[in-house]
């Protein structure tokens, strides 16, 4: 796929300028500008999440653990040892990324269904932890976050700091990662996914690689944390459920999972899906239906999400250009290309 | 091409969607000659479906539906503007935002929930826009955050100090023992509970927590009986107060149980069948079916006659009572309707009697409403006509009665 | 009060292990995890209440209609659900069914809340009586024991039914390979609908009986978890193994409530499950199931 033609990187440039603009325009107000932050910090967990599952193909149903510690460590290092934001986000998504670490070790061992019962059990036991670390983290009863500052600059959800702050990363972290997935590990990730015994024999290092990937991808996801706790300021353990670490798999399965592209589409489809559905009647219980109805209509239908569509797209349209396709007939170019 | 067509109406969905959140308002902040509008984030889908639904949608519309037919405030009809938070505080955030940014509203009432309307309050206080009885119990509404916020129910601090003035004063059973949800709500609970418990010199005996869905409590009955607790007070919604009845039943242990809000339900009742007999609850609004009190009889007829299939519930209740409280305030306000003059509405509130709840006074240094609560116990009911089947019900056992100390 | 909470805890664990059942019993035969186990406990739960209100069970032959026809929506309900969800997936990787299960369980429970009953919580009575009976300073009720008993019976009909009539060794034959099933003339698509229905029998059953227990609502299905934790522990795939593992979750439970400092008793089960996956991941009686 031509990820890194020209093409793409100029795409990808207008976008940045686009996004850099948008605060500015006319429209714009701070609930326009905090559902962008929602969808920056997201695309960070999508990102790390899609390493980890879509490309290293480990299955994990606990992340909300590591967007709990990414947000908590943050919040705490500030509020008790005064540590300023930028540090405080950093030690945070390090601290989650040694964990993640230490959660990939035993994964070495487990597959499939056992390691997706395992990140499960996980999240469960950090869900926990939060509630019995009272004199840090005020347990059940949730704790408020400081506002961070960035020298005089105040990092709020209606700041416009707090905004570029969450674009730049979302943006050098996907830029990251798309390195990343070229690069030697990534290509050591999909041996991992498609076969461990064949990655084996050709001299992986499934130990290497696999804790690697958990702890990569924890550390994009506790990153994604500490912005979170910024934007919203209080923060408690039942906010941080397997229902969440579900929706984050859900998401990435729409979006397209082992690809970066569907990361960020499944990010933005959700998080404007949910806007449109706070309006609706809720005796209806139509976002739940929505959303189990979407998951297995795309899991059906669009199983590579809705990156997998656009590619179809992109693909067509280059093979028309080259000629290929002749005829713009439905069916026929639905054989040439399926 | 069915699956272009269905990948492309999610992407022009998306975009619609996208776009017309981005539309913007007129600059007036809730309030024309004919109109004012409120806003709300609750958990209408989700794990508090059944409280955001009746006590956020039901009891206010009904309320304001009411008022509209009969002329609205000062020529004003009122509106709300309702949006689904499922009880997640992004979306809660996300919400208050966009009510204040987008929907432009005038006021913030009944928003519910407390980790999602705490994750929240720093973008109604930077909006300088009044946050009205908050649909949580949470110890600080009333207290903590003048002038913009105000609480009109007693919360479970108020209501966990009347039941242990009443049960030490009545039955004089000094062995506590708390069984509480792990969260926010629990942790009021026991806080509440101890802090009243200091102040007569007492401590509580035994604690045990649980986990919001847990379906077997056994372990935790076992040991508070084993602590030789006399009185327990359940810090729980009915979901696990119902199991921890009906255990304690089995073993066939006759502690005194006692309980406040969220298990002063007649659903709570009906899930703990004979178990529940010789439980005392508080009560800070009237049951349902307490014809003695005028505005639950005003009540019952809105929701009959707006809402004539749903269940004449409690938690609407509570919604009404609120909006009714808060109507008093815009007509105290004036014709010349501003922000601040609804905050000076509210406070020139004194003895100001809704017909449900214990009188009300507000002033500049007072924002809690109602702090008082009476108690009733479970009694055995007439039997079904239909069917013969056994039935219970909440009796008032005393009056109102104001906790010490607050 | 050890053997009172060992006791307490099989019952609770009966639960699990009925759910645990159910997903080995789809796992069994057709390879993919159900994490919609819970909620058609939930969605046959309401039926059965919504029965209970046209019959009124008071005796034997009422009580047995309402049983029959749980079964029997139980049973339709498993196989429409493998017709729509899982049939047009069965070439698809097993992730993706799992995710289509886990959307599947959310489908459910807003079908189940917003559309067809509501979200209040209800309670209904169970054939078995509550009436606490005193065996040796231990308390039980018919209820426990009925639930037990029930579960245990599955154990033995279950393991015999797969293990020698002919439609329980095709069903593990489909299991192991499908292509091979259908070449040896196995039906496999009777064989995924069959299974879909027997589980949600399973299920149906278990929200039954245990109703009294675990209250109707759209919650129900939270239990999801702690079946599939019990199922892993006893050893994935194994009948006898999800039934003792959901048992032993059960009863881990209890006695970590009882025994253990407050930091720790919510989380013992799945730590005790975490360990057990470090050293012996086929869990406790475990057999890995091979793929031919």
């Amino acid at each position: 796929m031509p990820n890194g033609t020209i093409g793409t990187k100029i795409l990808a440039g207008l976008l940045l300028l686009a996004l850099i603009i948008t605060p500015h325009l006319s429209f714009m107000n701070s609930y326009l500008l905090y559902i962008l932050d929602l969808i920056y910090i997201s695309v960070l967990v999508s990102v790390g999440l899609n390493l980890l599952a879509g490309y290293a193909g480990q299955i994990s149903i606990g992340h909300a653990a590591f967007y709990a510690m990414g947000a908590y460590c943050s919040a705490i290092l500030q509020d008790k040892l005064g540590v300023p934001f930028a540090f405080s986000m950093v030690l945070a998504a390090s601290i989650t990324a040694a964990i993640g670490y230490v959660v990939g070790l035993p994964a070495i061992r487990l597959h499939g269904l056992f390691l997706a019962m395992a990140t499960l059990a996980f999240g469960r036991v950090v869900e926990e932890a939060l509630i019995i670390a009272e004199p840090l983290t005020h347990g059940g009863d949730g704790m408020a976050v400081p506002v961070a500052m960035l020298g005089p600059l105040a990092l709020k959800s209606d700041t416009l700091a707090f905004y570029y702050v969450c674009l730049a990363l979302a943006f050098v972290m996907t830029w990251l990662a798309v390195n990343i997935v070229r690069s030697r590990t990534g290509r050591a990730f999909m041996a991992l996914r498609e076969s461990e015994i064949a990655a084996q024999t050709n001299g992986i290092d499934l130990a290497k690689y696999k804790t690697i990937a958990f702890a990569l991808s924890a550390f994009y996801t506790g990153m994604a944390g500490a912005l979170y706790a910024q934007a919203v300021t209080f923060i408690a353990p039942d906010g941080f459920t397997i229902f969440l670490s579900i929706k984050f798999l859900a998401v990435i399965i729409i979006g397209g999972m082992g690809s970066i592209l569907g990361s960020i589409l499944g990010a933005i489809t959700l998080i404007v899906l949910q806007e449109g559905f706070a309006k609706l009647p809720p005796q209806w219980g139509a976002p739940m239906i929505f959303y189990g109805a979407a998951l297995i209509l795309v899991i059906m239908f669009m199983p590579q999400g809705i990156a997998g569509w656009v590619n179809k797209i992109r693909y067509r349209l280059a093979l028309r250009k080259m000629g290929a396709l002749p005829q713009l007939t439905p069916s026929a170019s639905d054989a040439a290309v399926s | 091409m069915q699956r272009m067509g269905l990948g492309m109406m999610v992407l022009v969905a998306c975009m619609v969607v996208l776009l017309g959140l981005a539309q913007a308002y007129a600059a007036e902040p809730g309030v024309t000659d004919v109109e004012v509008k409120v806003g709300t984030s609750a958990g209408l889908t989700g794990p508090i479906a059944v409280w955001g639904n009746r006590m956020a949608r039901l009891g206010p519309q009904g309320y304001f539906k009411y008022i509209n037919e009969h002329g609205g405030v000062h020529g004003r009809k009122l509106e709300q503007v309702l949006l689904d938070d499922a009880y997640e505080p992004p979306r809660s955030v996300a919400n208050h935002k966009r009510l204040i940014e987008s929907e432009k509203v005038f006021a913030i009432l009944l928003s519910m929930g407390t980790p999602t309307v705490s994750a929240s309050l720093s973008t109604i206080l930077d909006a300088k826009i009044p946050l009205i009885f908050p649909a949580t119990g949470a110890h600080k509404w009333g207290y903590e955050y003048k002038p913009l916020v105000f609480q009109v129910g007693a919360d479970y601090w108020h209501m966990s100090a009347v039941m242990v003035d009443y049960i030490l004063k009545e039955k004089g059973l000094k062995k506590w023992g708390i069984f509480y949800q792990d969260d926010d709500y629990g942790k009021d609970v026991l806080n509440g509970t101890i802090t009243q418990l200091k102040k007569h010199g007492l401590e509580a005996v035994a604690t045990e927590t649980y986990k919001r869905g847990s379906i077997d409590v056994s372990g935790q009955v076992a040991k508070l009986k084993n602590a030789g607790v006399e009185v327990v007070m359940l810090g729980t919604v009915y979901r696990e107060g119902a199991p921890f009845m009906r255990e304690k039943e089995k073993i066939g242990w006759d502690v005194q149980t006692v309980g406040i809000a969220p298990t002063a339900t007649q659903t709570f009742v009906d899930l703990c069948g004979s178990s529940g007999i010789g439980h005392l609850n508080t009560f800070s609004n009237p049951q349902v079916d307490d014809v003695d009190r005028p505005g639950v009889v005003e009540f019952r007829t809105i929701m009959q006659k707006y809402f004539p299939d749903e269940k004449i519930s409690e938690e609407a209740l509570y919604g009404y009572i609120a909006a009714k409280t808060f109507v008093a305030g815009l007509q105290a306000a004036g014709k010349d309707l501003t922000r601040a003059s609804l905050i000076k509405g509210l406070e020139s509130l004194q003895d100001y009697d809704n017909g449900v709840t214990d009188k009300i006074t507000f002033s500049a240094e007072r924002h809690q409403g109602v702090t008082a609560s009476y108690i009733s116990k479970i009694e055995e009911d007439t039997p079904d006509p239909k069917t013969n089947e056994k039935r219970y019900k909440y009796t008032k056992v005393t009056d109102w009665i104001k906790p010490a100390g607050y | 009060m050890f053997l009172q909470q060992v006791i307490g805890g099989l019952a609770t664990g009966s639960i699990y292990a009925l759910v645990a059942l159910g997903f080995v019993l789809i796992f069994k035969a057709t390879d993919v995890v159900n994490f919609a186990q819970g909620e058609v406990m939930m969605v046959s739960a309401f039926f059965t209440r919504t029965v209970m209100g046209w019959v009124h069970p008071h005796g034997f032959l009422t009580w047995t209609v309402v049983a029959l026809l749980t079964i029997l929506f139980a049973a339709l309900f498993g196989a429409l659900l493998e017709r729509i969800i899982v049939r047009p997936l069965m070439n698809a990787p097993v992730f993706s069914v799992v995710m289509a299960t886990i959307g599947l369980s959310t489908l459910l429970i807003g079908l189940s809340g917003g559309v067809i009953w509501d979200w209040d919580t209800y309670v209904i009575e169970s054939p078995f009586s509550k009436k606490p009976v005193h065996i040796g300073g231990i308390i039980v009720t018919p209820l426990d024991a009925g639930i037990v008993a029930v579960t245990l019976g599955f154990i033995l009909v279950l393991t015999l039914y797969f293990k020698f009539t002919k439609v329980g060794i095709a069903m593990r034959a489909t299991q192991q390979n499908k292509q091979t099933a259908m070449l040896m003339g196995i039906n496999v698509k009777a064989i995924f609908a069959g299974t879909w229905a027997l589980s949600a029998v399973v299920s149906g059953i278990a929200g039954f009986l245990a109703a009294p227990i675990l209250l109707i609502d759209t919650n129900m299905g939270s239990i999801t978890i702690k079946g599939f934790a019990g199922a892993v522990l006893g050893g994935w795939g194994s009948i006898p193994g999800a039934i003792i593992g959901g048992m032993s979750f059960g009863v881990l439970e209890n006695l970590a409530t009882v025994y253990l400092p407050s930091w720790i008793k919510h989380v013992a089960a799945f730590l005790v499950l975490l360990g057990v996956l470090m050293i012996k991941p086929d869990g406790l009686l475990g057999f890995t199931v091979k793929k031919v």
